[in-house]
């Protein structure tokens, strides 16, 4: 086991496209690390960087404190779950699995204990003699997790490993990797589009965009405090609500006339006066008489979305619209005006131009 | 896909018939016919062979040329020449297909694509006087450079020792482009994601090549054994051109053999000949075929 290092990493192709721009991050030894973000963001380059499958065009990257720039892939002592399995078609299970402690010279005994171990582990002890044709997707996916176990390397890489599975099978397979895990206390550099994903499995989260890394932290402090606009909209979901509005001694202003009512005696931590995005997370705005000490306001329903324990609702505040997580239990219909609050303490607010948070 | 809707009906039977009757025509005058024509003779007496009540001596032909030393030298040389050539086809051009695929060559790759290329059009009979005269003992380029570099000079085509090696480069230069680019089209599907996980296990490049690679150009390898079987088996023009069968009858294989004969009216003997090794042809490569195809379906 070791922890890796990113220092201030680049990727260029031909010299000036950038894909990834100085990337500096650490990821603690046993640690389960998620690098998250939209496609083309640079996530998966900055992991096969750490592969060794991608140059390192700047920067430096260390693992166990050693410089691995100039190690080639085979040298990192790294293990790579892919997302397409990237399985070996004409070995069996056993011999997939084997084959990198082969190649190793691990003894003939040691090999057929660590495969038995990590089959029985994952479940694929009856599989074993198979080749990767006659096995589903699913089942692919734990022999290529399995091939990764049992070279016990220093560093475990996952690429998008869920994404070829169907919904119920990525939700089982998820907790299985958690458990994993923990039961292994393994560092494990994890990169995913899907923010469920990243906030169920995460020690810590990297979110990445347009190659640059937005904010490196818990799950809890990443969705609580998003530095900027981009994470607060891509972790949780529906996003956070995001909308411009204007603070007045006695009001908030939503613009299209609409407004809220200011708390008495409550001074903003950011500026008056001047436009803003001010974030709300659907779960923190309250549907029915307001308190005293909140911000507070009426608006129509324009839509609502039952989800089962919980609705959705869409208000409309002045152009803007705002989403509400409410009880099931509430009747609410289409056209009706809710009054609907929200307590300073859960208002984010963030510089329009920047996209940075105050 | 919006495509596959409005996908246009497929044509009537018919139309498929026309296409292909011209071509079917011409395999079947062309082709198939002198075969038959070609076995029947091999079973009738020569010196009748062309007349139209030619008559039939049964396996005579056959008998005669069992007994035949020169036939039987002539048969295992074949064999022999074949062996070697398929072999060395296969590792060349496996070897420049991989060559084309690796970095080293980033800026030449153009140059090495169209240099290897390049002989498989040039007409045959052209390149193999060229090879002729690259080889003669008194001013052929090869021996002229050798001699400034005080090496020994080199027996080429004049000497029964080198005159094999001679003609087998003439034919690789001649031929290998070919095999080439069925190896570079099936390296180009090789799946590269198999590639970057078994760097990660650990491969080195030759392990990549020998668990990696090998087994996803099976294809390739198949189609080209196959391929390089039947045409070594056939090897006439470089002999005809180059060394007429000889220096001492050591590059007189079958084809040429048979060509000999029947030039000297031997009509039933040569197409016995003829029909040996055209169903030694059959039998290896319907037996690759059937190797190759076993493993797939394991």
């Amino acid at each position: 086991m070791a922890a890796v290092d990113l220092r201030a990493v680049s990727k260029t192709y031909d010299g000036r496209q950038l894909a990834v721009r100085e990337v500096s991050l650490s990821v603690p030894d046993g640690e389960l690390a998620v690098f998250v973000g939209p496609s083309g963001c640079g996530k998966s380059t900055l992991l096969r960087m750490v592969a060794g499958l991608e140059s390192i065009s700047q920067g430096e990257i260390a693992i166990g404190g050693v410089r691995v720039n100039d190690l080639p892939a085979r040298e990192r002592d790294i293990a790579m779950v892919f997302q397409d399995y990237a399985l070996y078609p004409h070995k069996s299970v056993r011999e997939n699995m084997a084959f990198g402690l082969r190649l190793r010279r691990t003894p003939e005994a040691e090999i057929r204990r660590r495969v038995g171990e990590a089959a029985e582990l994952l479940q694929i002890g009856p599989l074993l003699d198979r080749k990767p044709a006659a096995l589903s997707g699913g089942q692919r996916q734990r022999v290529a997790i399995g091939r990764a176990i049992v070279r016990q390397p220093k560093v475990f890489l996952f690429d998008e490993p869920l994404s070829n599975l169907d919904a119920q099978l990525r939700t089982d397979m998820r907790a299985e990797i958690k458990r994993l895990h923990q039961r292994l206390g393994a560092t494990i550099i994890y990169v995913t589009h899907d923010q469920v994903e990243a906030m169920t499995l995460a020690s810590r989260i990297a979110v990445l965009n347009a190659g640059q890394l937005q904010q490196y932290d818990t799950p809890a402090r990443l969705y609580r405090q998003p530095h900027n606009l981009f994470v607060a909209g891509f972790m949780g979901s529906p996003p956070m609500n995001r909308l411009t509005a204007n603070l007045t001694p006695q009001s908030i202003e939503w613009g299209g006339g609409a407004s809220c009512q200011r708390p008495t005696g409550w001074a903003a931590p950011w500026p008056e006066q001047i436009p803003l995005v001010l974030g709300v997370r659907p779960e923190h705005v309250m549907v029915g008489p307001a308190a005293n000490d909140a911000l507070a306001g009426q608006a129509p329903v324009v839509l609502v979305e039952p989800l089962g324990a919980e609705t959705l609702l869409t208000l409309q505040v002045g152009q803007q619209t705002l989403v509400c997580r409410a009880s099931s239990e509430l009747s609410v219909a289409m056209g009706d005006t809710l009054t609907f609050s929200v307590h300073p303490r859960h208002v984010h607010a963030f510089n329009p131009d920047t996209g940075a948070s105050w | 896909m919006v495509q596959n809707s409005h996908r246009p009906a497929a044509p009537p039977v018919g139309v498929f018939w026309w296409f292909v009757a011209p071509f079917a025509l011409l395999t079947l005058v062309f082709g198939v016919w002198p075969i038959v024509l070609a076995v029947q003779t091999s079973f009738t007496a020569s010196a009748t062979a062309l007349q139209p009540q030619a008559k039939w001596v049964g396996w005579a032909n056959y008998a005669v040329l069992w007994s035949d030393p020169i036939f039987m030298n002539s048969m295992l040389r074949t064999l022999t020449y074949t062996s070697l050539a398929v072999f060395s086809t296969i590792v060349t051009a496996l070897l420049y297909a991989l060559l084309l695929q690796s970095v080293w060559i980033a800026r030449g790759r153009l140059f090495f694509k169209v240099a290897v290329f390049l002989p498989v059009v040039t007409p045959d009979i052209a390149g193999y006087v060229v090879w002729r005269w690259l080889y003669d003992q008194s001013f052929g380029a090869i021996n002229t450079a050798l001699e400034a570099l005080g090496l020994p000079l080199f027996g080429g085509i004049a000497s029964t020792s080198t005159v094999l090696g001679a003609v087998l480069v003439a034919e690789l230069w001649h031929h290998v482009g070919f095999y080439v680019v069925i190896f570079w089209a099936n390296l180009a599907l090789c799946d590269k994601g198999q590639s970057e996980a078994a760097q990660i296990d650990g491969a080195n490049p030759w392990q990549h090549f020998w668990h990696v690679l090998l087994p996803q150009l099976r294809p390739a390898l198949l189609v080209n054994s196959v391929y390089a079987l039947i045409q070594y088996l056939k090897t006439f023009t470089v002999v005809a051109v180059m060394t007429k069968g000889g220096p001492n009858e050591s590059t007189n294989f079958v084809s040429y053999y048979a060509y000999q004969l029947f030039d000297q009216g031997r009509y039933g003997e040569a197409t016995a000949m003829a029909t040996v090794l055209f169903t030694l042809i059959l039998l290896l490569a319907g037996l690759a075929m059937r190797l190759q195809g076993g493993r797939r379906s394991q």
